[in-house]
């Protein structure tokens, strides 16, 4: 269990007043609250801090006990222990049934330090009978995974077992998802501040392209080498799809980087039944190396005619 | 086609112990649509968390609604913004 210094969380001498600690409080709650910092993970743990400092060091009692053992918590906890055998029933903190309200207090609200300190569970706090808004409840916290895939793999709708904690959820992808999407998977995150409710499961894919084609979206792209002579003259050229290979008409005259466009033969569409990008071909002319005597010699004659 | 769900002003309130007048404020300053209907209020399921949320930045930071609608705002050009980032680092794969 870390020691908490709950003067350094708010950012105050220990000769503070009890309007420092009140003014120290407010504007750290404007900067860190979790509302106004949506998926910030670090903010939302350092608002829980927060927030135990100020009960702490905001209440009289509190702050006196921790002032007094400090750092020595553990010291605490042996001399509650030796108080409750010397009081019988009558002890501060630890006793779960003297929860004022109760009613959506969430023990993991506050760290492991402040429910040794000052009792787990709520004990030996009043929570204002039983008003929850006294604290704010929050959604517990999104937990984050990925997935990665390759893009092979999102051609179809793919069936994947994930293992959160000890529960197994069997979650499908639907084809075409991009790379860095999130699939949310509501109330399987962590529990709620406050009896706020859980959080989501947030799974970010991460598409591995294991193709020669480039990805946007839906459509991919790829660069085919053609020779100067089927650029000039036209003719037939075989071409790597994601789904095989198909025969190309290329036309005669064609340009270095003319650009087609192989319709429905690109990713699927999230979504969208049946419906697919398309493959943009983009053809580089291959020039013809080493020639030849009489290839200069024709080139040259070819030349002359233009 | 799918359909929203609403729930009455009044019950939500006795639920999430908000005030009622809280809520109404909210309708004023157009942070939140009321559906009328035989004389009862509703609201929509989607602005749930919002006034729940707009609640604990009320209660909790002691901020106004005119604060409130300032807040939503940038939240809201945030998340665009976040989106769009997204959107061109995944285009910028494709020349990297």
């Amino acid at each position: 269990m870390e020691f908490i210094d709950y003067y350094k969380v708010l950012g105050i001498d220990k000769s503070a007043t009890a309007a420092d600690i009140k003014k120290a409080y407010r504007k750290l709650a404007r900067k860190l609250h979790p509302d106004l910092n949506p998926n910030d993970k670090d903010a939302q743990q350092k608002f829980q801090q927060l927030n135990e400092a100020n009960e702490v060091l905001s209440d009289v009692e509190k702050r006196k006990k921790y002032d007094q053992y400090g750092k020595d918590w553990q010291h605490a906890d042996a001399y509650e222990q030796q108080a409750r055998q010397q009081q019988g029933s009558q002890g501060f903190g630890g006793q779960r049934s003297y929860s004022g309200g109760g009613q959506g207090y969430d023990e993991s609200q506050f760290s492991d330090f402040f429910e040794s300190m000052f009792g787990g569970g709520g004990g030996g706090f009043s929570r204002g009978g039983g008003n929850r808004r006294q604290t704010s409840q929050f959604k517990g916290q999104d937990l984050s995974a990925t997935l990665r895939l390759n893009l092979t793999d999102i051609l179809e709708s793919q069936k994947q077992t994930i293992s959160i904690g000890e529960k197994k959820i069997r979650i499908t992808i639907p084809p075409g998802v991009e790379d860095g999407q999130t699939l949310k998977i509501k109330g399987y995150g962590g529990e709620g501040m406050n009896g706020g409710p859980k959080g989501d499961l947030l799974i970010t894919f991460e598409i591995f392209n294991n193709t020669r084609f480039k990805r946007l979206e839906s459509n991919i792209y790829s660069t085919e080498e053609i020779s100067l002579y089927t650029a000039l003259l036209g003719g037939e050229i075989t071409v790597e799809t994601l789904t095989g290979k198909v025969k190309l008409n290329v036309k005669p005259e064609t340009q270095n980087d003319t650009k087609v466009k192989l319709k429905g033969k690109g990713l699927p569409k999230y979504k969208k039944e049946d419906q697919r990008g398309d493959l943009f071909i983009t053809y580089k002319i291959e020039l013809p190396k080493n020639l030849s005597d009489k290839e200069k010699e024709l080139f040259t004659e070819l030349s002359k005619l233009r | 086609m799918a359909r929203e769900k609403y729930i009455l002003v009044s019950h939500f309130c006795n639920q999430t112990h908000i005030e009622v007048s809280f809520v109404e404020n909210l309708h004023e300053y157009g942070l939140v649509t009321f559906e009328e209907k035989e004389n009862d209020v509703f609201i929509g399921e989607k602005d749930i968390s919002e006034i729940e949320k707009m609640f604990r930045l009320h209660h909790d930071l002691g901020i106004n609604f005119e604060g409130l609608d300032a807040i939503k705002q940038m939240l809201k050009r945030m998340k665009k913004m976040e989106k769009q980032l997204g959107l061109l680092q995944n285009q910028l794969k494709i020349y990297q």
